[in-house]
């Protein structure tokens, strides 16, 4: 009995990795991308979110740093942040297309890369700090190509970041990746994961069409919303919220704003607890051509304790807007500082929405 | 006009013990039964040496009666019948007709002390009337051969005295014998044609078995019983078949039921040959020599049946009961085969069992549970039936289990196939079945946290209507033939990815070989497939470079397609098999497949030589094999390619050279090496979107040798080592340097055995070594801040290897033997020291760490219980 053959997409290999995680679970012993404890790029978010023919984007890189002792309330690192960009419209319009530009970028930085003049390089192509101007040329749509399948017309743009918490250096070795390292400036030797991150942003530049940042307009814990008012004393956050409904008290916190007080773990088990980015659907645009509304998710951070999940979906293109996009968060059995919670909201047109707060337990407090 | 008719003899005589011996009086020259042991009286009985065959009266002709005439024959001390009495009239005309044919009899006459004396015996003329056969009509009369050979333990030079053999053609026993103390046999003169075989023996296993008799040539075949009380009654014929391939792995029901590993499944068998990469477990995959998946097809019967296995390997979807034997041919196959790249693996189903009785079996373990019947259709003469069900169970288990892990099941995970088959012999030379075959998997489940998570759903399931037959058509011509109607439906969804494929095929093959004359035989037949189908995929865009990673639920891909066609791809072959001496054998062959979707006719020719450099055993044999073979690009590539691209098919040419030493009547060696060059491969890209576009720019080389030591199956004992070492390189891109190719495996190693211990206990194991897969390491990494994930900075592609893989399996059975029937427990232990064994690397959210996971079986003890009638 026979049939044309299947269709090779792969069947064998995905119905392998099916077993192989109903089997195995897919168990590792990896740090969840959700824990925070080294040094990590939380989101860029550009504004305005997308780009066009002469136009500027800001972009605020959102950095944390896990391993920084500050973390264990020692002082924080010095962090070093290099940009470089230019790469419009590249081969491929996939990022590694950049990597040649980028190694005529990196030639002409200084040894110590934050110290490059700016007069060393063209303008607009080279930038440091966690603020960068993104500059759109003018003819990002006249000489972006014209594919079959593109719904829309769109130009796309990169800017390359790298982060470091000791000394950001060119490496012209690097031909596949950013062509900049990050060493230990007493010793010279590369530092790892721990103290150093690369990547990139892009910024899609639509004709005739303009994306916007998705719309954090707050944060639930379980079903009561989180009040960060700011605060001098506990005082001022009492009855902010119904502690015996919420199952959480507020206090004011180190940074003068109400913090959430999570009930104290008790035999090594803490309760979890909901979070859920307060998130305007109007946020999902319409995508042109596409009939669908744009896709949004939320990533959940944090420098203790644990959540259930790292990324949750918050608009699908087929199902529409999923209320129930929080993840539970478990607080941490034994620590002496707070913990710092981030939370972003994407599209998949590179906007993006941030907002951090501390989370406290009783015995903390 | 011609006619069947057939005799019945019966001596019997006041001193010797008559045997019933049957002959076919159309020409036919039986000799009585002579094979009984030696009796003790000093009389010994006249044997028949020259037989007459009676004219049919036609008055009974035109009635189309039977009749049996009991003559009584007066034989002189020559042998001459000198009177012929009527014992026992008939009428109509076979009396006289019986009286005179007796009257020309001729006999070794009785004797006592040695000395021809007179004798008188009884003698039954039996008339038996058939329509003519339209093929036979025309045919020319059949000259007499004989069968002759011995009967043995199976696996055992210790003969088997007192086994009966029946000779039957059309449900009519022709001729009887008895072996001798020396377990030696001999049919007699006998008319060309195809022999239904029974032989019997006091505690073994009844096995029946097809054999061809060729116009004026004799066979030896040497048969192995196998005692009732070890186990899956199966037989193992010693005869020579001959190949028309260069190597051919043939492994008996026994040694694939009974192998451990592959919970006595005879597909899953194939894994232990010489040539077959290690894949992970439930994986469905079958790499041969070095080459990609799906280039190796699975034909049962002639048919293609493509995802051959249950859930990817659970188990094969044609149940280990009804299959006669897997042949396996890693490479350089016959023309009649096409559309392969690689191998073939070609499974028989078998014939059923004539013997008048019914039969059953029921089987479950922790995955199945099977029935299964068997025996002669009521009130349809001649015609058998064998049929079976199998389902799965493993819905009550895992169901559970996955629901803990935060997963719902849709669909619950359930297999099931069914068999039903009708099959006769018209004529003697003839065999027509009819078959029903189907089966089915369904297993959809989707995560609780729907989110993130992701949904399966996979269906595969096939129900067709075969119709196979055979024929001799003249004395040197024979016809093949098979014609099938099916209906397929495949689906693979895992997220956003969405494969459904529904197809409804018609199939027919077909062979005619024509013996030209000694020695020289032409082969030539139709292979045609005509399926119109509708196919629906959906692909995520610019999948893994800047999307999100959120999981698995992000729908609306932008590339579908939605596509109804027909798929049809006929085929021609010709071969012609040279014999010009004993020692020699050619097979020079060319085939032809026009695939209509490409527009193209691929041309294959194909060679193969076997040279017998010591005959008898232990006995030498050279081998070597050169051939094309081109298989057409698969239905995805020629859907989603560009349409201004004009894909070919893939080609792989061939070559082998090696040698098979026999070391004793029980132990071979095999070694092989081969050499094949690969072009026109499909390349798959992605063009400047991102999109995966499909070309013919690979081109690969694969080299290595291949080893098979096997002691063949005896009463107590049976195992192999093979070994293969292999490399298989490719290249993708015109220009660039060849790597190894991604399922590359230098070392691959099985030892396995499989030892009877007495009162029904049989343990065996299987070890299996295998180089470890390749991966391609992460470099770096970059953070993309729209996708809020990292991306791998790739290193060299499959630069590194996994660990390798090592694995023992192990296997007890235990069978009870009662009056009636058996019942048989076995416990096949999997994974006996639970190896983790890997099979590929998972790293963490930003590739600074990795470890390997293993997608193969943990642990496993696997129990079951079978009881056959």
């Amino acid at each position: 009995m026979k049939s044309p053959k299947l269709l090779s997409l792969g069947w064998a290999a995905a119905v392998l990795l099916a077993w192989a995680c109903v089997l195995s679970g897919c168990a590792n012993n990896f740090t969840p991308q959700s824990k925070i404890d080294t040094l990590r790029v939380i989101a860029v978010r550009p504004e305005p979110a997308s780009g066009a023919p002469g136009r500027t984007s800001a972009l605020e890189l959102v950095v944390a740093d896990g391993a920084s002792g500050s973390a264990d309330g020692g002082a924080a690192r010095s962090l070093q942040v290099v940009w470089l960009a230019g790469c419009h419209n590249p081969p491929t319009r996939q990022y590694f297309g950049c990597y040649p530009l980028l190694g005529q970028l990196a030639a002409r930085l200084s040894p110590r890369a934050v110290d490059t003049p700016a007069s060393s390089l063209p303008p607009s192509v080279f930038g440091t700090g966690t603020h960068y101007d993104l500059v759109v040329p003018g003819n990002i749509l006249s000489a972006a190509p014209k594919q079959a399948g593109d719904t829309i017309h769109f130009g796309v743009s990169y800017a390359f970041f790298a982060v470091c918490a000791g000394e950001l250096r060119p490496r012209l070795s690097f031909t596949d990746r950013l062509p900049i390292d990050c060493v230990d400036p007493q010793t010279g030797a590369s530092l790892g994961r721990e103290g150093f991150v690369t990547g990139f942003t892009t910024l899609y530049s639509y004709e005739g069409v303009t994306n916007s940042n998705p719309v954090l307009t707050g944060v639930h814990l379980g079903s009561t919303a989180l009040d960060t008012s700011a605060c001098r004393s506990d005082a001022d956050c009492a009855g902010l919220v119904d502690v015996a409904l919420a199952g959480f008290d507020e206090r004011c916190g180190s940074q003068g704003t109400c913090t959430p007080v999570l009930p104290a773990c008790t035999s090594g088990n803490c309760a979890k607890i909901l979070i859920t980015p307060d998130v305007d659907p109007a946020s999902a645009e319409p995508l042109p051509g596409v009939g669908a509304n744009e896709i949004l998710w939320a990533n959940y951070y944090a420098t203790a304790g644990a959540f259930e999940e790292a990324t949750e979906l918050v608009n699908d293109r087929s199902t529409g807007f999923i209320a129930d996009h929080g993840s539970y968060f478990r607080p941490p059995l034994n620590s002496d500082v707070p913990t710092t919670v981030w939370l972003t909201v994407n599209d998949e047109r590179g906007g993006a929405a941030f907002q951090s707060f501390e989370v406290w337990t009783d015995a903390q407090k | 006009m011609r006619f069947g008719l057939y005799a019945v003899v019966v001596f019997a005589s006041s001193w010797v013990l008559a045997l019933p011996a049957r002959a076919n009086a159309q020409g036919a020259a039986p000799r009585p039964a002579t094979a009984e042991p030696a009796s003790r009286s000093a009389v010994t009985p006249p044997e028949l040496t020259h037989f007459e065959s009676a004219p049919y009266p036609p008055e009974a002709l035109a009635a189309r009666l039977d009749a049996n005439v009991v003559l009584a024959l007066d034989i002189d001390a020559a042998g001459h019948v000198t009177n012929a009495t009527v014992s026992e009239s008939a009428g109509h005309g076979f009396d006289e007709a019986a009286q005179s044919a007796a009257l020309r009899f001729v006999f070794q006459p009785a004797r006592r002390a040695d000395q021809p004396v007179k004798s008188r015996i009884l003698y039954r003329y039996s008339f038996h009337f058939q329509p003519p056969a339209p093929a036979a009509a025309n045919a020319a009369p059949k000259r007499a051969g004989r069968v002759f050979g011995s009967v043995t333990v199976a696996g055992s030079k210790s003969p088997l005295a007192g086994a009966r053999l029946r000779f039957s053609r059309a449900e009519v026993v022709l001729v009887e014998r008895l072996t001798d103390a020396g377990g030696r046999f001999d049919s007699g003169e006998l008319p060309a044609g195809t022999y239904r075989v029974s032989i019997e023996a006091a505690g073994f296993d009844v096995v029946g078995t097809t054999e061809q008799l060729t116009d004026g040539e004799d066979s030896e075949l040497n048969y192995g019983l196998v005692p009732l009380s070890s186990s899956s009654g199966t037989i193992t014929v010693q005869g020579t078949r001959p190949t028309r391939e260069v190597t051919r792995h043939a492994v008996s029901r026994r040694e694939l039921s009974m192998s451990p590993g592959t919970s006595g499944d005879a597909l899953r068998g194939i894994e232990n040959m010489p040539g077959v990469s290690r894949t992970p477990a439930l994986s469905g995959l079958l790499v041969v020599r070095g080459n990609a998946d799906q280039t190796t097809p699975v034909f049962v019967d002639g048919l293609w049946i493509p995802n051959v296995y249950h859930f990817g390997g659970l188990s094969s979807v044609v149940p280990t009961e009804m299959l006669d034997e897997v042949n396996f041919y890693p490479g350089n196959f016959s023309v009649r085969y096409g559309r392969a790249l690689a191998g073939v693996v070609d499974a028989h189903l078998r014939e059923t069992r004539a013997d008048g009785r019914y039969h059953g079996l029921a089987q479950i373990d922790l995955i199945d549970a099977r029935v299964m019947a068997e025996g002669p259709v009521p009130g349809l003469k001649g015609w058998n039936f064998i049929g079976g069900f199998r389902r799965s169970h493993i819905d009550a288990w895992l169901g559970p289990l996955l629901n803990q892990r935060d997963t719902y099941i849709t669909a619950a995970p359930v297999y099931y196939d069914y068999q039903l088959i009708f099959d006769r012999r018209p004529t003697p030379d003839s065999y027509l079945r009819i078959g029903l075959l189907g089966f089915d998997d369904r297993f959809a489940l989707i995560n609780k946290n729907s989110a993130t998570g992701g949904k399966l759903d996979t269906i595969n399931a096939t129900i067709g209507v075969g119709v196979i037959y055979k024929a001799r058509l003249a004395p040197d011509v024979k016809l093949d033939a098979t014609v099938s109607v099916a209906r397929s439906h495949q689906r693979f969804a895992l997220s956003s990815s969405d494969v459904d494929l529904v197809a409804q095929s018609v199939i027919t093959r077909g062979e005619v070989a024509w013996r030209l004359w000694r020695g020289v035989t032409l082969r030539s037949g139709w292979d045609v497939l005509a399926s119109p189908y509708r196919a629906y995929g959906a692909f995520p865009d610019t999948a893994g470079i800047d999307a999100p990673d959120i999981g698995m639920s992000v729908s609306l891909p932008s590339n579908q397609f939605n596509r109804h066609a027909l798929f049809l791809n006929p085929a021609l072959f010709a071969e012609m098999e040279l014999r010009p001496t004993a020692r020699w054998q050619l097979v020079n062959g060319v085939r032809a497949d026009y695939t209509f979707e490409i527009g193209r006719l691929d041309v294959s020719p194909r060679m193969a030589l076997r040279y017998t450099l010591v005959p008898g055993t232990p006995s030498t044999v050279l081998k070597a094999g050169s051939g094309l073979f081109q298989q057409a690009p698969d239905l995805v590539a020629m859907i989603v390619k560009n349409p201004s691209t004009q894909l070919r098919s893939q080609r792989s040419f061939q070559n082998s050279l090696g040698v098979e030493q026999e070391l004793s009547a029980q132990v071979k060696l095999s070694v092989e090496g081969f050499y094949n060059l690969l072009d026109n491969l499909i390349s798959a890209q992605p063009n400047a979107r991102g999109v995966v576009d499909y070309n013919n720019y690979g081109k690969g080389r694969i080299i290595g040798t291949e080893l098979m030591l096997r002691y063949a199956a005896d009463e107590h004992f049976f195992g192999w080592v093979s070994y293969t070492l292999s490399r298989s390189e490719r290249t993708w891109v015109p220009g660039q340097p060849s790597r190894l190719f991604e399922l590359d495996q230098t070392h691959i190693l099985t030892a396995l055995g499989s030892y009877r211990l007495g009162r029904g206990w049989e343990l065996g194991m299987r070890f299996r070594y295998v180089t470890g897969n390749l991966y391609t390491p992460c470099r770096s990494s970059l953070f993309s801040s729209t996708g809020t994930s990292y991306v791998c900075v790739q290193g060299p592609l499959d630069s590194e290897r996994l660990p390798a893989f090592h694995q023992l399996d192990v296997r007890v059975d235990k069978r009870f033997v009662f009056a009636s029937w058996t019942l048989g427990v076995y416990l096949d232990l999997i994974n006996a020291y639970n190896r983790k064994n890997p099979d590929f690397l998972q790293s963490n959210y930003d590739f600074s760490h990795s470890q390997p996971q293993s997608a193969s079986l943990p642990i496993i003890p696997s129990l079951g219980v079978r009881g056959e009638l």
